[in-house]
């Protein structure tokens, strides 16, 4: 078995024990039990628990790109298309891991307090977002550039937000996350090219209704 | 208008399908209006010559601005509205015509991603060639054109969230109908319920390919007629996919500078074959008929899109409506109210008053809609039938007894299909057609 297959085997295998438990696994040790695995091969790859929960996130995200990748269009795109385009493909790439996510993301506490297993997703997602925007930059005077620490910070929060969205979402096949996405991702990039503010106030009048408003 | 359709053409999507943003379109909307008028009356005052004109062209104008935005079904009621030429004014015709071909599209990787969940993969694997940029717009959906096997397709998007708005956006516009209708009583709910109902039915592309595969099946033994083939490997219940079809609009063809009269006096009697066909022979109409949903292709062939609203004819509402065709008035008064009591145009609570009243309208309209079939030929281009009908949508709009009295009358399929003959009505007129009334029957 390649390296690569075999690590794909340990996060399968712990999402499955996770989902079927309705807990994480206590232990190395216990996992690697129900598992029918040496310890040896899973410290091959990991060095604790809390790895694995961190690779599970970047595999999403690196399964999200590879698809993209596959699209010749995709390195064309202009920046905002190249963001929804992500958008689109990661949150049907989480579709499929739905229940090990709302799992691992639910239970009373707010996205951003369990950030300690998005670190790696954090990390890489900033870089993308940051290339993005200095893409953007190019043929910008130096007054308009934007800072890409700061504006990836702030499409990490989107990220957040959306994710947050998603997990909450019932209408029939997360329809409304698609809506939320397109009018998020429009609104940012309003901001960003600094033209008039009409996406926000479109994209305020969804969440009130969504988030906010007794139906 | 080339100009400001490229200017809507920018990739953004923008439905608000809240019920605040909907909601607040429609109150600018109100506050424009009133403006409107204070500056119509001001120049009133004044007496300045066609300011009357000036007041529908601002007015359309500004209802155009608020409801282009809506997308969805408020847009539906302005295509609606937009048909009803004789009984809105030419100014608001013309703006929500424009409702008809343009609204800013979704963002292609929004496309792409549609189609990848309901086709199964991306767009560029699915068909051999697809255009990011979409060609036109629908109310409800946009459309793209692809191609696939050396035939050229259009593949019709709907707008995610639609058939969910549609219930808010009705219940917005419910007050205002009820008032502007004068509306009384208990059971109003049955012309909502009809209208959220084919809305609905719209909305669902699956019921729409079986339509018009089955409309066209029937249809097929009416010459110079055409119909798109459906794939229903290609579509899903947001999905549609077609032949893409060549042509021009019906407006866009009338407009034209070179135009064959006995050619439009062929597409005319197509155009009416084609709905009495339906009307008489399948009871099952497609209840739709603005220019948009037709084209004139280059051997002069009509070309129907479009089934997503066909409207089925009950049978106790085909046969008092249709007898009241052939009647005479006079020769029996008492059967004639007897058939306004079955197409519950007269009420049981009906005072003397009004039951006269009711009468003596519904008499006049009734024989002026159904003159086209009391003769073997007619000529829709007649100038006395139009301004017959003119005159008497002048009395339905201004006389102040009509306003007093309860609107909450009529079979709740009068809607879809006084809009049908309308809409009939008035594309033949747009072509100046003369048609034999009568030559339908030997496709039965």
């Amino acid at each position: 078995m390649s390296q690569k297959k075999e690590k794909l085997l340990i996060i399968t295998s712990f999402m499955n024990y996770t989902l079927e438990n309705d807990h994480y696994p206590k232990s190395v040790y216990k996992f690697c039990q129900a598992s029918n695995m040496e310890e040896k091969s899973f410290y091959k790859f990991f060095g604790s628990l809390d790895g694995v929960k961190v690779m599970i996130w970047e595999t999403l995200y690196n399964n999200a790109m590879s698809l993209l990748e596959k699209d010749d269009n995709f390195e064309k795109a202009k920046p905002k298309e190249k963001l929804l385009s992500f958008y689109y493909t990661f949150f049907e790439v989480m579709l499929l891991n739905r229940s090990y996510i709302l799992f691992a993301l639910s239970g009373g506490e707010k996205i951003m307090t369990k950030m300690g297993q998005l670190s790696s997703l954090r990390k890489t997602f900033k870089g993308f977002t940051s290339e993005l925007i200095e893409d953007g930059n190019v043929d910008k005077p130096s007054y308009l550039q934007h800072s890409p620490k700061i504006f990836s910070e702030a499409a990490w929060v989107q990220l957040g937000f959306l994710i947050k969205f998603w997990i909450e979402d019932s209408s029939a096949d997360f329809e409304k996350t698609d809506q939320a996405i397109e009018k998020s991702v429009q609104t940012a990039f309003d901001v960003f090219d600094n033209t008039p503010l009409s996406a926000l106030v479109d994209f305020a009048k969804f969440l009130w209704k969504e988030k906010f408003a007794v139906s | 208008m080339e100009g400001k359709i490229c200017s809507l053409l920018k990739s953004l999507d923008y439905i608000p399908t809240n019920k605040i943003a909907r909601a607040g379109n429609l109150v600018t909307t109100g506050l424009k209006l009133g403006g409107n008028y204070l500056k119509y009356y001001g120049e009133k005052a004044l007496k300045v010559d066609g300011s009357r004109e000036r007041l529908d062209e601002e007015n359309a104008k500004d209802i155009y601005n608020s409801l282009k935005t809506l997308k969805g079904s408020a847009l539906k009621i302005a295509q609606m509205l937009s048909m009803e030429k004789n009984i809105l004014p030419r100014a608001y015709v013309d703006q929500f015509s424009l409702a008809q071909f343009s609204v800013p599209p979704l963002s292609w990787p929004l496309v792409k991603k549609m189609i990848r969940k309901y086709l199964g993969a991306n767009p560029e694997l699915v068909f051999d060639t697809f255009a990011a940029q979409s060609k036109n717009a629908a109310s409800i959906g946009q459309v793209h054109q692809a191609s696939k096997d050396g035939k050229k397709l259009a593949v019709k998007i709907q707008y995610p969230g639609v058939a969910d708005s549609i219930s808010s956006d009705l219940s917005i516009v419910k007050p205002i109908a009820l008032r502007m209708f004068n509306l009384k009583g208990k059971d109003t709910e049955k012309y909502f319920k009809e209208v959220e109902n084919k809305l609905l039915e719209e909305t669902d592309y699956q019921l729409e390919l079986k339509q018009s595969q089955w409309i066209a099946d029937q249809c097929k033994g009416i010459p110079y007629l055409r119909f798109p083939a459906y794939y229903q490997e290609y579509s899903s219940d947001k999905i549609l996919t077609m032949d893409w079809m060549e042509g021009l609009h019906i407006s866009e063809y009338v407009s034209a500078q070179q135009q064959d009269q006995e050619m439009n006096h062929r597409l005319g009697q197509t155009l009416w074959d084609f709905y009495m066909f339906q009307i008489h022979h399948l009871k099952k109409v497609h209840a739709d008929p603005h220019p948009g949903n037709f084209l004139i292709d280059e051997s002069y062939n009509l070309v129907a899109l479009d089934f997503g609203c066909v409207k089925a004819i009950p049978d106790d509402f085909y046969n008092p409506y249709f007898e009241l065709a052939d009647f005479k008035i006079e020769d029996n008064p008492l059967r004639f109210q007897e058939i306004l009591n079955d197409l519950e145009i007269l009420r049981t609570d009906d005072t003397a008053e009004e039951v006269v009243y009711f009468t003596e309208l519904f008499g006049r309209l009734i024989k002026i809609l159904t003159l086209p079939f009391t003769q073997k030929e007619f000529d829709f281009g007649d100038a006395v039938f139009w301004g017959e009908i003119n005159s008497l949508s002048e009395t339905l709009s201004s006389d102040q007894r009509l306003r007093k009295m309860n609107g909450n009358r009529g079979s709740k399929h009068f809607i879809y299909i006084n809009r049908t003959f309308f809409g009939l009505y008035t594309l033949l007129n747009d072509l100046k057609a003369k048609v034999n009334t009568e030559a339908f029957r030997k496709y039965c």
